[in-house]
């Protein structure tokens, strides 16, 4: 039966015809889902939420067959159903819609509708007759209208979500799962895609909703499954219990990792920041950071803090407001330019913008350095390598190697290169996006212990993080940042996990900030 | 603690799909030894050094643009270009300096077009130097009024200028010498100097590169300029040997070079172009050319084994890939 | 980090908004061009505009059209990023082969389906070789590169590098006929088209071919079988490359040995020209054959205006880098 934590269950609930049960899910050294279990019914909006590694992908990804469980059992109709392959599980009536693009970009509306299915395979047809059938597939399907002649490439991201869910719907599902789906959209976009999974509903399709938009959440979900570290936390109905009871059960005990020392005050002038920065996603951002003092910046994804850091490295562009330390640059403000005025960038994307996977680790971590390293533009190898073995055994890097491809290496351990190539460097200014993770606890600690301890020479540390954890412990002061603008500062004192939480997810924008 | 997990296959296994270039090139030249008497001759193999030079250097060149992550489609341009140059300044009674040194120089027209198009106008490296090449053969046309090539007389030419083309030196051709020399050029650029790890680190990763501060405009004219300028010497060692400029014979380089360089990365482990593979992959080559020239084979059937050999041996290199396709980030 | 494509993909829908002016002239920029230049031409001679001349212009073209047809679509299918994408390089190398083989089997008596067919199955061979490797693995750059060099190989050692000339009705009727004032070959050019054009559009083989080079996984996870469609589209190209051999082999008479080296340079400006034509700035078939056919013009109204023909490649080359130039500023560094 399904475990239920501190709400009743609302008898609403109809019979479930999916049943997750004592799901369990382990990788290389760690234990990704440790007997999770879950249920669903006809026609229910179940939502499913836990913070950054709780589990919830990965319980996806073995719902909809990309994975296959250890241990434990899926129950379909009563029947318990292995999946091995995607189709599998599309077979069975479910479909997920993804956040990474399924579409082509080069193709039209109509086009992608009904691209690859059986039906159009081989027989002759016209563009007028697929555009027509288009238009209706989606009037009937989720009372929309299209331009089908529209190309995927030129519409807005609510826009290829509805032709996602539209080819979802083509298949006649028993079971949608939206992962992530408001990330992006508007509250006008957001309410019409709420409107449909009503229509969903009464359609009779179920339909898991994965959101960290706790607000929202409430709105579209009746029953809401909370996972935290793997494991079943509780279960609530969120039509009856308030926020602030799902808001526990996600976080739960706090765990103390960080070291407690007082607040630091910074030294100096700020070294960065953003003076009324208005992007796509960003609304009229304003912010400073100085030497000596670790500054963290949290929001949802989609709530501007992604882009921060392609802001204020010169990446993205600005469409008003400017960067401080753009006026003390010489040259354009690009990339090139603010890392040899001594600041240190470290993109979140690790894999694709932070280390090059197929060079070693020493080539690695003297990437940046060439001026301090090299002489005449030629590499001084005795130089070079007991540089960047002196920062490897600091960060204890494994293997403490420098001839490894950096690509081999485990999360962690990659991370701790593209950290230390700045430290090889000596950097005053370091702007960390997302810094931890997919990384290990015990490297997680070595690179927090560096962190501090550059913090108390001196360096400025911008941290961009969804761990809250993290922006806890590490954070003098702390932003946090809803729909584009910051709507708290938190003092390194007064910082609460369920705070951040709160304003992050705009829930106590609603609800007012006395009842947390 | 290392997540890598290589399919299980032995270590010699492994290794010779690393060195399969290599070990091609062992097998070929085994084979000519025991085939021809004359082959592995001190002489031969001075021919076969002289043979391979001018590939050599255009692949030298090519090796450069593709760890950029490009292509040069107009190394034949900025080789007749340079050897236009050359032949035309003793044609019209210059010395031999003058001749050698702006023809290499000329070079620098070539790589400054292609920069120009592929870092301003961002158009990407393949189409850019086609349309070099292009207008390159249509510039040599008109400059030579319909294609002839240009003849010196050997009463008019100095014997220096001859001796670039046709000189020896401790049992080599100068030629020989220069290609060594481009070689060695190349191969401390790209594997001992800090601009060559930048130019490296853009090829793989453009992104990251541009994120971690490398400057992605000044390296990429750079090794566009450097590609051409060293073509264009071998264009003056060409003009030279001939004393003569025969127009468009630089494209004879290009597919070869192309190959090679291909065939080089099958050596590095992570299957960049590397300077070594890309003398094996000239040799390779050349020494197939140069055997079934020695064995009688007619030259018909030299497409043969050239394009079977960068077949099977990119083939081969095909199942390493699989496995390091991890290290790619798309 | 999917978000992070979400959002380059947001960034990038505006970007494109930025050059909708441009963009919403795009359809009409290739014909606009194309129009305006025959308008130019028309003017400088008074020949240009006379059946005759644009009926030759037509038979000119249908070479290098054919062969182009079947590029376009190894791109199309391929991926239009040159270094890892889709291109057939062979292409040359196969016109001249089939050419080659089926004067070769003429020349010895044997019958004129026979020698035909032998002509245009051992290109199809090497299509098919290519389809193998690229699907096996083998970037088609250098796939083709190889396959290209075997089959040059193969023409010499037929033709003893010689040229070899026929005598036969067939051919002679290919090259000479007309009907309605066009050669035979314009028909089989224009056939080609048509049949490849239905197919293409006319099924949903077109909209697939179009998925599969531009975002293959998510091809492959709608279900499209991926390698089948990247394997047909060298055999595909090889049959044009074939058919190009037949029609080059009828126009001289004689098959010349490497006689398709100087087309590819055309073939690959054709099949990337396309683009102008295209309201997606795809390679596209329509693009093609009217490209093909703009090659044929230039080269035309040079001789008309005694222009030396040297011009031809160097205006070729400006005209690529411009086209390319104007297309949606997407910068090739990802």
């Amino acid at each position: 039966m399904v475990i239920s934590g501190l709400a009743k269950v609302s008898e609403e609930t109809p019979t479930p015809w999916l049943y997750m049960r004592e799901i369990t899910k382990t990788f290389p050294g760690s234990i990704a889902l440790d007997s999770v279990s879950f249920s669903l019914g006809k026609g229910e909006v179940h939502g499913l939420v836990g913070e950054n590694g709780a589990g919830k992908s990965t319980l996806i990804k073995i719902l909809s067959g990309l994975y296959r469980n250890d241990d434990g059992a899926i129950l379909i109709d009563g029947k318990e159903v292995t999946f091995s392959k995607p189709s599998d599980a599309e077979d069975a009536g479910i479909y997920v819609l993804h956040q990474e693009r399924q579409l082509v970009a080069r193709l039209t509306v109509a086009e992608s509708l009904f691209l690859g299915r059986n039906e159009s395979q081989g027989r002759l047809f016209s563009k007028k007759t697929l555009n027509a059938r288009s238009k209706k597939a989606f009037k009937e399907l989720l009372d929309l209208d299209f331009n089908p002649n529209s190309l995927v490439a030129d519409l807005k991201p609510a826009e290829q979500q509805m032709i996602q869910l539209a080819r979802v719907m083509l298949s006649d599902p028993r079971l949608v799962i939206f992962d992530e789906p408001t990330a992006p959209l508007n509250n006008f976009e957001a309410k019409k895609l709420f409107r449909i999974i009503e229509g969903l509903k009464s359609r009779g399709v179920s339909v898991i909703y994965i959101s960290h938009y706790l607000q929202e959440v409430q709105e579209v979900c009746g029953r809401v499954t909370v996972l935290r570290n793997g494991k079943n936390a509780g279960e609530m109905d969120v039509r009856v219990r308030p926020l602030n009871e799902l808001i526990y059960l996600m976080i739960g005990k706090d765990v103390e990792r960080f070291k407690d020392y007082p607040q630091r005050t910074p030294v100096g002038n700020p070294v960065l920041g953003m003076k009324d920065v208005w992007t796509e996603q960003i609304k009229g951002l304003s912010f400073s950071l100085s030497p000596g003092e670790i500054l963290g910046i949290t929001g949802l994804v989609g709530s501007g803090v992604d882009q921060i850091a392609e802001v204020l490295m010169g990446i993205q562009k600005i469409d008003r407001g400017s960067c401080f330390h753009s006026e003390n640059l010489s040259g354009g403000f690009n990339p090139k330019n603010i890392i040899n005025s001594g600041v240190a960038y470290i993109p979140a994307d690790r894999r694709s913008q932070g280390a090059i996977l197929a060079m070693t680790s020493r080539e690695n971590l003297a990437l940046v350095s060439g001026a301090r390293l090299g002489r005449f533009g030629f590499i001084r190898s005795l130089l070079e390598k007991s540089e960047t073995h002196k920062v490897l055994v600091k960060l204890d890097v494994q293997p403490q190697s420098l001839k490894h491809l950096v690509g081999l290496l485990s999360g962690g351990n990659q991370q701790k290169v593209v950290i230390g190539k700045w430290l090889v460097r000596g950097s005053n200014v370091i702007i960390m996006d997302q810094p931890t993770v997919g990384v290990d606890i015990s490297a997680k600690a070595e690179i927090y212990r560096i962190v501090e301890e550059l913090t108390q020479n001196g360096v400025a540390v911008l941290l961009l993080t969804q761990d809250l954890e993290e922006l806890k412990g590490l954070s003098d002061r702390a932003l946090v940042i809803y729909r584009g603008k910051v709507v708290k500062e938190f003092e390194r004192s007064t910082i609460t996990v369920e705070q951040v939480l709160a304003f992050s997810t705009g829930a106590s924008v609603s609800q007012g900030e006395g009842n947390i | 603690m290392m997540k890598a997990s290589f399919p299980k296959r032995s270590v010699i296994h492994e290794a010779s799909l690393r060195f399969i270039s290599v070990i091609g090139l062992f097998a070929i030249l085994l084979f000519f030894s025991f085939s021809s008497e004359v082959f592995f001759t001190g002489n031969n193999l001075s021919v076969i050094a002289t043979n391979c030079s001018l590939l050599l250097i255009v692949t030298s060149a090519m090796t450069l643009v593709i760890r950029s992550g490009g292509i040069d489609l107009s190394v034949g341009t900025a080789f007749d270009l340079g050897a236009l140059v050359a032949i035309s300044i003793i044609h019209n009674g210059g010395n031999t300096q003058n001749a050698i040194i702006l023809g290499i120089l000329s070079g620098v027209v070539i790589g400054l077009l292609n920069g120009f198009l592929i870092v301003y106008l961002k158009i990407s490296p393949f189409l850019a130097t086609l349309g070099t090449l292009y207008i390159g053969v249509s510039v040599q046309r008109i400059l030579t009024h319909g294609g002839d090539p240009i003849y010196l007389k050997p009463s008019d030419t100095p014997s220096l200028f001859v001796s670039f083309g046709r000189g020896q030196f401790l049992g080599l051709s100068i030629p020989a010498w220069i290609s060594l020399l481009l070689f060695a050029l190349v191969f401390v650029i790209l594997e001992r100097l800090t601009f060559g790890r930048e130019v490296t680190a853009f090829g793989m990763q453009p992104m990251a590169a541009f994120v971690g501060g490398i400057s992605v405009k000044a390296n990429l004219f750079r090794i566009y300029v450097l590609s051409s300028v060293i073509c264009a010497t071998a264009g003056v060692l060409l003009g030279a040997r001939l004393t003569a400029y025969v127009p468009l014979s630089g494209d004879y380089y290009l597919l070869d070079a192309i190959g090679a360089v291909f065939i080089g990365t099958t050596l590095s482990n992570t299957g960049r172009p590397s300077p070594m593979g890309s003398l094996i992959g000239a040799l390779i080559f050349t020494v197939l050319a140069n055997g079934m020239n020695l064995l009688g084979i007619s030259f018909y059937y030299q497409g043969l084994t050239r394009g079977l050999i960068i077949i099977v041996i990119l083939g081969l290199s095909v199942r390493r890939n699989r496995s390091m396709s991890k290290l790619l980030v798309k | 980090m999917s978000i992070k494509n979400r959002v380059a993909l947001m960034t990038k829908s505006s970007q494109n908004k930025e050059s909708i002016k441009l963009v919403r002239l795009a359809p009409y920029f290739g014909t606009l061009m194309f129009g305006g230049i025959l308008i130019l031409f028309s003017f400088t001679s008074p020949y240009f505009l006379t059946f005759g001349n644009l009926s030759n212009i037509l038979l000119q073209s249908s070479i290098v059209g054919v062969a182009s047809l079947g590029m376009v679509y190894v791109i199309i299918v391929g991926g239009d990023d040159v270094i890892q994408g889709g291109i057939d390089l062979s292409c040359a190398a196969f016109i001249g082969l089939t050419a080659t083989v089926t004067a070769f089997f003429l020349s010895r008596g044997h019958s004129l389906v026979i020698s035909v067919t032998l002509g245009i199955l051992i290109t199809v061979f090497g299509g098919i070789c290519n389809g193998i490797g690229v699907v096996y693995g083998i970037r088609p750059l250098l796939m083709t590169l190889g396959m290209g060099a075997v089959v040059t190989s193969a023409d010499l050692i037929f033709s003893n590098n010689r040229q070899i000339l026929i005598e036969n009705k067939f051919f002679e009727w290919l090259r000479d006929a007309t009907y309605y004032g066009l050669g035979i070959a314009v028909y089989i050019y224009l056939f080609t088209f048509l049949i490849l054009f239905s197919l293409f559009h006319g099924t949903s083989i077109g909209i697939r071919a179009y998925a599969v080079g531009g975002n293959s996984t998510a091809a492959l996870i709608s279900g499209i079988k991926t390698k089948k469609y990247i394997f047909n589209s060298y055999v595909v190209s090889a049959v044009c490359a074939s058919i190009s051999g037949i029609l080059i082999l009828a126009r001289l008479s004689s098959s010349t040995p490497r006689a398709g080296d100087i087309i590819l340079l055309d073939v690959i400006l054709a099949s990337f020209m396309s683009v102008i034509f295209s309201r997606r700035f795809m390679p596209n078939l329509a693009g093609v054959f009217v490209s093909a056919i703009f090659i044929a013009t230039l080269s035309n109204a040079f001789t008309l205006l005694n222009f030396p023909s040297y011009w031809t490649s160097g205006i070729k080359g400006v005209i690529i880098l411009v086209i390319v130039a104007t297309r949606s500023k997407r910068s090739w560094v990802k």
